[in-house]
């Protein structure tokens, strides 16, 4: 539909009336200031949550914990180790 | 911080999350209004206004600044909000959609009014039977009062397209209200 088409289409008796009758249906409508409220509060409180635990926040809990991890494991072979040595040593000794 | 433009605000919100309740208040009549002409109901929306809001929470740290408005962003994520329970209801139960519907007007309404009433409920059934594309044209022009212009910045067209799918629209509509009269006459 060309650009004069069109225009002529939206001058049609019956394309103004349906246009007259959209305008009269579709009016702007309001949300309860008691819904608007209370959501408002719901997303401050989330978007605070998300604050606490925002991507660096939770980077660094997972860097922390990863290096906890780490040392954990580490101490662990260790500690076998030690032990391992020790009840070496002692079956040596009592040999 | 209410004279802030969007994109300063929600730069801003992004080092205080708080501050979305600046970009929600600023939107949350608009969402609104785009739900209760999607659906026709108060209940759904103010539950698909919620989810709406909660899901561009959710991704608000991904959001990008591509040149469309703010509100292009939240529209997209009522579209797809409206769209999934549009879907869940229609596997759930086999009633019409026009029934679930129907404007629940609130209040007393005087008998004269009734007869206007009735025709502007069969008008938003059938424009809630158009694609939902059409429907958030007619809704930002009719509802909304924006211009072509403005509608293209949102649904990401060119002025002459938004005024061609207008048009296109408008011949859709009249041929569902004509189906409808003729299934009525029957």
């Amino acid at each position: 539909m060309d650009e004069l088409e069109s225009e002529a289409y939206l001058q049609q008796p019956s394309v103004v009336e349906l246009t007259a009758r959209l305008r009269q249906a579709m009016v702007p409508v309001e949300p309860s200031a008691a819904f608007v409220r209370s959501l408002g509060r719901e997303l401050v409180a989330a978007s605070r949550r998300t604050r606490r635990l925002s991507p660096s926040v939770r980077r660094g809990i997972l860097i922390g914990a990863a290096a906890l991890g780490s040392v954990a494991s580490v101490a662990g072979v260790l500690t076998v180790v030690l032990l391992r040595r020790r009840s070496h040593l002692g079956r040596s000794v009592a040999g | 911080m209410e004279n802030l433009s969007d994109s300063e605000l929600i730069a801003r919100a992004r080092e205080e999350p708080e501050l979305f309740g600046l970009l929600y208040e600023r939107y949350v009549a608009q969402i609104y209004r785009y739900h209760y002409y999607r659906t026709g109901d108060v209940q759904d929306a103010e539950d698909l206004t919620a989810r709406t809001f909660y899901r561009a929470l959710q991704a608000f740290p991904r959001y990008e600044d591509r040149g469309y408005p703010f509100v292009a962003w939240l529209y997209r994520i009522a579209h797809n909000v409206v769209a999934n329970m549009l879907r869940d209801r229609s596997r759930r139960s086999a009633v019409p959609l026009e029934a679930v519907a129907t404007i629940a007007a609130p209040g007393w309404e005087p008998h004269a009014e009734t007869e206007r009433r009735e025709e502007n409920e069969s008008l938003l059934a059938a424009v809630r039977r158009l694609p939902p594309e059409r429907q958030q044209l007619l809704i930002l022009k009719f509802v909304e009062g924006m211009s072509n212009a403005e509608i293209g910045r949102i649904l990401g067209r060119t002025e002459g397209a938004v005024k061609s799918l207008y048009h296109r629209t408008l011949i859709a509509l009249r041929e569902e209200l004509a189906d409808e009269r003729k299934g009525e006459a029957r």
